[in-house]
């Protein structure tokens, strides 16, 4: 119940930041987008926002309700039959690389469409979103936040309508719902002891920095000193590692023209990914369908003659099929 | 009182952190020939850093200046949920683990992305490498805690290894051997959050063979001296986890504290022996190794099962 509340907060900031995005750059391909945090910096920070939280990560609201499936997991694996505990385990794997999963998949969201620098032109330079756009954002972020610190006011909440769907829930589950309600307490504690322990040492660190030489430079290119934002990592690169050993489910397409003669015309490279699981389910049997379709091609020959037979034909079947009670009778008798 | 003994970890694995890199160091020298740098060195450097100005990339925000510090921030808190021995860290609670391997994710987090804010090729790429090996790393961890909370029947770090050793009388050699290969993959855990060889390569000269040095490349002074100490905490850190196992219930403190120290005096050799005696494995080899430290984590598992009498 909590991780369905958590995800129409979290999914809905992403959303919301993903509009802006495009508002402001009117492109949807992250490939070609980049450094945006410095254009909008505060959809970006709202944007990080709900990548934290439904990586799961403490402390936003995603990692509440992931602790408690947790915790329901791992109680669950003291029951009796080997079978369910192996399933609960797998359970827990999935549930561990599913998190591992988002971390690739939001740091790479973020850090491809906010940070580093374009990897395009925009049409024209991409402006903060306007304050009514944000007005919602900072408030579902705020309720994150709230949700991943102070997780043990939502909960009292949450038991009457998790009570109304679920009545058969007996006195000791709530017993235990108010245990984890403590238990969750801690969460929230400890939220607060990683903002506090970064605040000192940011603010540290700030003063120490202050007397110090601070310089700002080109990225350092390895020695490299012509860098081009197109040499940034994308996308695509950024999952390249992961994609490799998922590649059984994968079709990737490749165009590639080699290097031959010593004066090599243009080369190019491109490459996409495609779903196999697609590939195998849908597309393959759209086409065997497709292909069975054809066999009746004959029927649009495009002659009118052809046409209006095919319109009398249709007529007689549905007078025969009326009739066809009576008919059958008729014919019945008739043989009799 | 209780407080001290709370605080007690969180002190040790801090006084330890000064010294594992250095004796990691110490033990490659050595091995090499070679006379070999203090062992404080690498303290000695931090403060070097620590006093340093910096240089920031002009590509970079304010996620590149956050990081840094948000980093040393999870790995402290992090630090604070260790046990020791009978006592709990300071934070302790039921189902502490979770918590303990989300909030170094979320240090992970902001480490790459405030590599990807760089907009450096080079640190894209380690960023990418990392989060997918962090990703497949973290079902060995869970495994192996999951299966130690089914024998003790406890969810908290501090419970399950109080109970660890309820379970001896049961079957000794059960529990060693539970033991032995818990401290492997917590070995095998230590070496590649902390980028060491075999999976990684810390001494490296050329940034393609990198992983977690080639994310760092952009950050200076201050900030550098912060991910460094970071780095330092987290060897501390998988160290007492390993010393932890070995602590049973009816030991003195100064018994543990032998322990703990001379644990982590080990893992830091053996680091050594290992980055001597090892080169780094190809990088696309390396899903297979780390996805090897899972499959004994669920061995243990299934060898906890046979334990406790599932199988019938």
């Amino acid at each position: 119940m909590l991780h369905i509340l958590n995800h129409s907060l979290f999914k809905s900031l992403l959303f919301y930041g993903a509009g802006s995005v495009y508002q402001a750059t009117g492109t949807l391909n992250i490939d070609r987008l980049g450094g945006l945090i410095k254009t909008m910096p505060k959809t970006a920070a709202m944007f990080l926002v709900a990548s934290l939280a439904i990586c799961g990560l403490p402390p936003f609201n995603g990692f509440i309700s992931e602790f408690l499936i947790y915790s329901g997991l791992f109680a669950g694996l003291k029951s009796d039959s080997f079978a369910f505990s192996l399933l609960i385990l797998l359970v827990i794997i999935g549930l561990v690389m599913i998190g591992g999963l988002a971390l690739l998949c939001f740091t790479k969201a973020f850090g491809i469409v906010f940070l580093g620098s374009a990897r395009s032109e925009y049409p024209e330079e991409p402006k903060e979103a306007p304050v009514q756009m944000l007005l919602p954002q900072y408030l579902i972020a705020a309720l994150i936040l709230a949700i991943g610190l102070f997780p043990q006011y939502i909960l009292k909440l949450l038991l009457n309508p998790v009570l109304l769907f679920l009545p058969s829930l007996s006195k000791n589950v709530t017993d235990v719902y108010f245990g984890q309600i403590s238990v969750l307490s801690n969460v929230g504690t400890t939220g607060l002891v990683i903002v506090l322990l970064f605040s000192a040492i940011y603010y540290i660190r700030n003063r120490v920095q202050k007397k110090r030489a601070i310089e700002v430079n080109q990225t350092w290119g390895c020695g490299y000193t012509a860098p081009t934002p197109r040499m940034q990592y994308t996308a695509g690169s950024y999952t390249k590692t992961y994609s490799n050993i998922v590649k059984p489910l994968l079709k990737t397409n490749k165009t590639e023209t080699e290097i031959i003669s010593v004066f090599p015309p243009k080369a190019e490279y491109s490459s996409g990914v495609y779903d196999k699981l697609e590939y195998l389910i849908i597309d393959k049997n759209l086409k065997f369908l497709k292909k069975f379709l054809y066999k009746f091609d004959f029927l649009q020959n495009g002659r009118i003659q052809s046409y209006v037979m095919y319109g009398l034909l249709f007529i007689v079947l549905i007078i025969l099929f009326s009739y066809g009670e009576y008919l059958s009778k008729f014919l019945f008798d008739f043989f009799r | 009182m209780i407080l001290i003994e709370k605080m007690l970890n969180t002190i040790l694995i801090i006084i330890v952190s000064f010294f594992f890199t250095g004796i990691i160091d110490r033990t490659k020298n050595k091995l090499a020939g070679r006379k070999g740098s203090p062992i404080l060195q690498p303290v000695k450097e931090l403060y070097r850093l620590l006093r340093k100005g910096s240089v920031f990339s002009e590509t970079t925000s304010f996620i590149f200046r956050i990081a840094p510090s948000l980093y040393l921030a999870t790995t402290l808190t992090a630090v604070l949920m260790i046990p020791f021995g009978n006592s709990g860290g300071l934070i302790s609670f039921n189902g502490d683990f979770i918590l303990f391997a989300y909030i170094l994710g979320l240090g992970k987090f902001f480490n790459i992305i405030s590599a990807l804010d760089t907009g450096s090729s080079f640190e894209g790429m380690g960023a990418s490498r990392e989060a997918l090996f962090s990703m497949i790393t973290e079902p060995a961890f869970f495994i192996l805690m999951g299966s130690m909370s089914l024998l003790s029947g406890q969810t908290s770090f501090q419970h399950i290894y109080n109970l660890l050793y309820h379970f001896y009388n049961l079957s000794p050699v059960f529990v060693t051997t539970l033991i032995t290969l818990g401290s492997l993959i917590l070995f095998m855990l230590l070496l590649i959050e902390n980028s060491r060889m075999p999976v990684d390569d810390p001494k490296t000269h050329l940034e393609l063979t990198m992983i977690h040095e080639v994310m760092i490349l952009d950050n200076s002074g201050f900030d550098l001296g912060l991910i460094l100490y970071s780095g330092f905490l987290k060897f501390a850190i998988y160290g007492s986890i390993i010393a932890n196992l070995f602590m049973t219930t009816n030991n003195s403190i100064v018994q543990n504290l032998l322990i703990f120290f001379g644990v982590q005096f080990v893992c830091a050799i053996t680091v050594g022996l290992v980055e001597t005696f090892l080169a780094r494995f190809r990088i696309n080899q390396n899903p297979q190794i780390i996805f090897s430290v899972s499959s004994i984590a669920l061995l243990i598992f299934i060898g906890v099962m046979i334990l406790i009498g599932k199988f019938n």
